[in-house]
This record gives structure tokens, sequence and C-alpha cells, in this order.
């Protein structure tokens, strides 16, 4: 059945190639753990991709019942934890998960750092890394902020503050971070777009190029 | 590989770790899926428990039907009834009305749900013609809210009561029919009056 479905649409579109392509591409013995496990380090790139993926889904779900509204938003996200099916399950994926991103993305950067493989010819790639690294950070902020409970505000409040300091434009940057001259209503919203539509677009089309420029250029040895 | 012995035909190290991988990903898949799926399928095992609301004064009520009735005998009145809507995470204001008739004997009252069995329009009370019409396909409903016409399948929903203190409380069910839906036409007066 399977391989049938797989020969009908290979007969129209050949998409087998490209996906073998893919799934075959041969790499260095050095990096594959199952020729040295030490080789390990090589894959916080691909689990931080695996849970990002997770992060996707399980974000979506989540949004079908998060309210981003000053009054609703508390209750959903109580709502979610306490009467959504694996809700709070559901919930805590999200929040672990972010979490272990970030540690993960560390890890994948500290690795590329000592082994210096940010070098001539991927410094394109590495300033490609570094802007996901900003944007994930980005997620974990605004993301921080959704479920309206205090450590959330008073967080969010610490972490606008930090832009009052940037010369000139300081307190400028500051309302139009949080979306007006306190922590409120518009904050929120702005928050919730940011992580959910802004973002995720973004970081799809940098994980994108990240790919491209690895497949293109190879995996490098340390130095 | 370099280095390595020719694999031999069959199960190989390269189809172990194909294998493998698929599995690690498979289960980290459904764990995933597990806890998604349960959230968006949860609201089929939500079931909603009737809200009861106050109508007000057993004696009030009563009079206000017979007043628009003739010679005592009671009519259909508006009752009109505000309560606190609980949806979902939101707690808001809510109002509505029951159709209320005073019926007399050891029932009382015999209140209709003012939502039209066909697509949930609220039906409008017409002293005149002694029926209720609903105002988006034209239905017609008897006083006992019997359909009589129109594309209206079945009966208008009876709302359970009961009397706490002197006050009359009805239950209001689902949004969709507000009360206790009649499958078949027929009791004509059901006495739904609760201890």
């Amino acid at each position: 059945m399977y391989t049938r479905i797989v020969r009908w649409i290979d007969d129209r579109l050949m998409v087998s190639p490209l996906w073998r392509d893919m799934a075959d591409h041969p790499v260095p013995a050095h990096v594959n753990p199952s020729e040295k496990v030490s080789a390990f380090v090589y894959c916080f790139g691909g689990v931080t991709f695996l849970l990002i993926i997770a992060q996707f889904v399980t974000g979506m779900f989540l949004a079908m019942y998060y309210v981003p509204d000053i009054i609703n938003s508390y209750n959903s996200t109580k709502y979610i934890m306490h009467h959504v099916l694996f809700g709070l399950q559901l919930l805590s994926m999200h929040n672990w998960g972010s979490s272990l991103i970030i540690i993960m993305v560390t890890l994948h950067m500290l690795r590329i750092y000592w082994m210096g493989v940010y070098k001539k010819p991927r410094e394109l790639n590495w300033i490609v890394g570094v802007t996901l690294l900003l944007l994930i950070l980005g997620f974990g902020f605004t993301g921080y902020l959704l479920p309206w409970d205090e450590k959330a505000y008073f967080a969010t409040q610490v972490g606008v503050s930090f832009t009052k300091y940037v010369p000139f434009v300081g307190p400028a940057l500051l309302k139009i971070l949080s979306g007006g001259s306190k922590i409120g209503a518009a904050t929120l919203t702005r928050f919730f777009a940011i992580h959910v539509l802004f973002l995720p677009a973004m970081l799809i089309a940098f994980l994108g190029l990240h790919f491209l420029m690895i497949r293109r250029q190879g995996i490098t040895g340390p130095y | 590989m370099a280095g390595k012995k020719p694999q031999k035909a069959g199960w190989t190290r390269r189809d172990f770790f194909n294998w493998m991988l698929n599995v690690v990903m498979g289960v980290i898949a459904i764990l995933v899926a597990i806890p998604s799926v349960g959230a968006a399928i949860t609201p089929a095992f939500h079931n909603a428990a009737p809200v009861w609301v106050n109508l007000g004064a057993q004696t009030g009520l009563q009079q206000s039907s017979v007043q628009a009735g003739t010679g005592g005998v009671g009519t259909v009145v508006k009752a009109p009834y505000s309560y606190v809507e609980v949806d979902h995470w939101a707690k808001l204001p809510a109002a509505d009305y029951a159709y209320l008739r005073y019926i007399g004997g050891s029932c009382a009252f015999y209140i209709l749900s003012p939502i039209c069995t066909h697509l949930g329009c609220h039906v409008n009370w017409i002293q005149a013609d002694n029926q209720f019409h609903c105002p988006c396909h034209g239905s017609v409903y008897t006083v006992d809210g019997l359909n009589v016409s129109g594309p209206a399948p079945l009966p208008l929903g009876v709302f359970r009561w009961k009397m706490v203190g002197n006050d009359v409380w009805v239950a209001r069910e689902s949004t969709f029919t507000h009360a206790h839906q009649r499958t078949t036409e027929s009791p004509t007066e059901p006495c739904l009056k609760e201890a």
C-alpha cells in the first residue's frame, strides 16, 4: 500500500530522489555518533530543530484556548491547566520545551565556537545562526508574558526596562516595545502577535537559510 | 564505514539504525500528539450542567399571566431573566427570556423555551393568533409549543422548573434549545415541576 502510494506520486512528481538525497546524505565518520559516541555533540542543532517542531505543534493547540486579553488570558491559561484534556501536559511541554531549546541552542553555539567552524567560508551561516539565537530568545521573552500572571508581568516590566538605557532613542523604544507607557493590554496583544506570527515567520525563513547553507557547504571538522 | 568488513545482506547495521531512528521519531511524535489531540477534542467530553435561573416571584408571574389572558385563564407572557453565563474561562452577565403560562392545577406553570427547533431563532408570541411565530423561516407553534406549520421539526422545548422560596427557577440547558427538548409531540402539557 505504502509502496504503491509512493510509486503513484513518483510517477508524477519524482520526489523520492529528493527525499533520498536528504535521507541518505553521507556525513563524515567523525560526526557519526554510531561510529564514535562523542560525536553526539554534532546533534545539538538537529535536536533543537526537533524541539522547535514540537513547540510549533503544542503552540498551535494551545492557541485553541488561549486568549491574548488582560481579562481573559490568565483565566484561559488556568482553564487549559484544569479543564482541558491533557491541557496541563500540553502547556508544560510548551513551557519546558522552550527552556530545552535555549539550552540546546547554547550548546550548539558553543560547539560551533569551540570547533572554530564559523570561519571562512561559513561566516554567513554563523551570522544566520546568531540571528536564529536572537529569534529564539525573542520567543522566550514574548512567550513569558502570555499567561499574564504576576511573574510574567514583572519579568516583562524588568525586560522592557532595559531598553531605557539605549542612548537617545531609549524612551521611545521602551514605548514601542511595550505598546504604550505601561505594561498593559497593548503590551499583551503586541507580544502575542510577535510570539505567534512575526517570530515564527522569521524563524522558518532563517532556519531554511541555515539548512541550505550547511547543505551547500557541508560539515567541517574541528580546526 | 571506512575500514569495516562488508555488510552482510539482510538485517544490516544501517537497517538497524534506520529502524531505531524511525522508532524514536515515532515515539516523539506520539508524545506530542497525545496532549495536542486531547486538547483539541476536549469539547466532546464536556457536558454542560443546566444553569438554574430565577424568573421572579411566583405570585407576580401568575398575576401577569392571568392579566394578559381573558376570563381568568392565564396566557403566554414573556418572563425575562438575567444570569451569569460561565463560558469556559469567561464569566459574563447575560439575559434572556422564557415563555410562561399559568395553567392552574398542581403544575401551576407551563414554561416554554423561546428557541425555534428549526435553526435556533427566538420565536415571537402572537396573542391575536394564540400562536408562536418564528421570524426567521415562518415556523408556527401552538400555545402549547407544538409545531404546526413551517420547517420546525420538533415542538418547543419545555423548561424544568422548581420553587425556591417564593421564586420560580428554571433549568437553562444547552444554548441551542435552552430547555428540555421534546422529541415527540405526545404530551401537550407536560408537568416538569421539580421538588
